[in-house]
């Protein structure tokens, strides 16, 4: 009988955690729904574990994978003028192992800027032709934001805070 | 030493009299055909497999695109200039006066077969947000149909992606009426198991109709992006959609690109099926393969074996262009197919038109 509560135990912890990641993963989908200025794509909408991210991204996912990546969304959202959005929420339950992950992109981007209003290293952007990416890291929860549509890169790294703070703040609650 | 040769299809008689005899003669003397995989395998009989050409002309784009779903890719290209451009790559290749007389000596057919009735395949990376220009292809297609090749036996295809979806829209508005592009590998009689040797031999899941040596001419056509197997992909690893990719990134990485492009699907054939391989480098991404570009090099590149290709590119373009860097297991793509003393391999320099 014992063993049976103990096995019960553990299994509605891992439940609960599941439960506790969807939740985050969901908050956080609505976090960037509820950015003025911006609508969700809700057909684009796709939850994805690490096999599915290769589908997703092929040879791409092979570093998300080595640093832990346990599952993910995506969110892609329309803006004015033909702006788009495209962002990758991916939860690597620990925050050292999230922290790594934009270590790794920092280190290897073009020129990485500070976002606009974000101090600290859990926070950067990238240009793109047409935009900009940004990267933040909350917790275990890990965000690459792909903004295109812009006449100026600047302008996307402005829109990225929005998304940014927008995150930061439903997260702390 | 650098080893650069410019030409532009007006001097070009002047040029090729002067440099191209010294290319060929001293760094790089054609190498008759060993077995696939245990030696050095001559593509075409007329063009050294280490002669890479590549144009840099900003006027190939009018502006760049704002956002990067492929009708926005496309909309700033001056086709017409990229045709030009890539009409000159081909007598540089060549080595030829006219392009009708290049694009005759870099397209070879089955000696048995004609004109009308030879198949071709053109591989696109169809996969995320940066993919070879409509423009690009056109020019392929339309070399084609100058030799006789019937638009309906063109396909374009990605084994791994819709390419119908992504160039169906532009069939006839942008490249020619009647050439047919594929849902993955439907119109290549889906897959099957093939051979592929050393350095990762096994049997792998790959294009129907390429892997039974259907298809006469294979083109394959990449973009210029980042990975993390050599560095790079592009047109080696474009074939991770004509064979089945996932090997790669479990156990296989760059020795499973290595083999695939030594196989009897690429490789083989008479004449030898993969006959042109070409770099869009209109815009380009440092890293990759997922993104979107970063880069404009307004580059395109062309040659016949695509490991030199992808070295010259890898070298001139994404370091000396672009600010790359890429590690030592490059140099694995040219010494795996026998070739040593490549580091100082160049592109002859076509000028726009």
């Amino acid at each position: 009988m014992f063993l049976g509560l103990l096995v019960w135990s553990l299994c509605s912890a891992a439940h609960a955690a599941e439960k506790s990641d969807s939740v985050m993963l969901s908050t956080v989908r609505g976090s960037a729904s509820r950015v003025q200025g911006w609508t969700e794509q809700v057909d684009k909408y796709r939850f994805f574990n690490v096999r599915q991210l290769f589908d997703i991204i092929d040879g791409g996912a092979v570093e998300y994978e080595k640093s832990g990546l346990v599952d993910g969304i995506v969110v892609s959202l329309a803006g004015a003028t033909g702006k788009a959005a495209e962002i990758y929420i991916e939860n690597f339950k620990s925050s050292v192992r999230a922290a790594a992950m934009i270590g790794i992109k920092r280190k290897n981007a073009s020129s990485p800027k500070q976002v606009p209003g974000i101090k600290g290293a859990n926070a950067f952007c990238d240009e793109v032709i047409g935009g900009c990416v940004a990267y933040y890291v909350k917790g275990g929860l890990y965000f690459e934001i792909t903004l295109t549509g812009y006449d100026v890169a600047a302008s996307a790294a402005t829109d990225a805070m929005l998304f940014v703070d927008a995150f930061a703040k439903d997260l702390r609650k | 030493m650098k080893h650069t040769k410019s030409i532009s299809r007006r001097n070009f008689l002047a040029v090729t009299a002067a440099g191209a005899g010294g290319l060929l003669a001293g760094r790089f003397m054609p190498v008759r055909g060993d077995e696939i995989g245990a030696g050095k395998k001559q593509v075409n009989p007329g063009i050294d497999n280490l002669r890479v050409v590549c144009c840099i002309d900003p006027a190939m784009i009018r502006e760049d695109p704002r956002n990067w779903d492929f009708a926005s890719q496309n909309a700033p290209v001056n086709a017409e200039k990229v045709r030009a451009d890539m009409d000159a790559m081909a007598c540089g290749l060549a080595q030829k006066n006219t392009p009708a007389e290049a694009w005759a000596i870099i397209f070879q057919k089955p000696v048995a077969k004609q004109w009308s009735d030879v198949k071709v395949a053109i591989k696109v990376n169809a996969f995320a947000k940066n993919n070879p220009r409509v423009a690009v292809v056109d020019a392929v297609c339309r070399a084609l149909a100058g030799l006789g090749v019937q638009p309906s036996n063109i396909l374009v295809y990605d084994g791994s992606c819709n390419a119908k979806g992504m160039y169906g829209p532009f069939i006839a508005n942008g490249l020619p009426a009647g050439i047919t592009a594929s849902v993955k590998n439907d119109l290549l009689g889906g897959v099957v198991k093939t051979n592929v040797p050393a350095p990762y031999a096994g049997t792998f899941k790959c294009s129907g109709t390429i892997a039974k040596g259907e298809i006469d001419i294979l083109v394959n056509i990449a973009t210029n992006k980042g990975s993390a197997f050599a560095g790079m992909t592009m047109t080696m690893k474009n074939h991770a959609g004509t064979f089945e990719p996932m090997p790669i990134h479990f156990g296989g990485g760059l020795k499973y690109i290595i083999a695939f492009n030594k196989s009897e699907a690429i490789l083989g054939g008479t004449p030898v099926r993969q006959q042109l391989c070409i770099v869009d480098s209109l815009w380009a991404m440092t890293k990759g393969p997922f993104g979107v570009p970063n880069k404009r090099p307004c580059a395109l590149a062309m040659g016949t074996f695509s490991p030199a290709v992808d070295f010259v590119v890898a070298r001139r373009i994404r370091e000396t262009v672009m600010g790359c860097k890429h590690p030592e297991s490059l140099n694995s793509i040219m010494s795996a197919f026998g070739y040593s003393d490549f580091e100082h391999l160049d592109y002859v320099k076509v000028n726009p038109v």
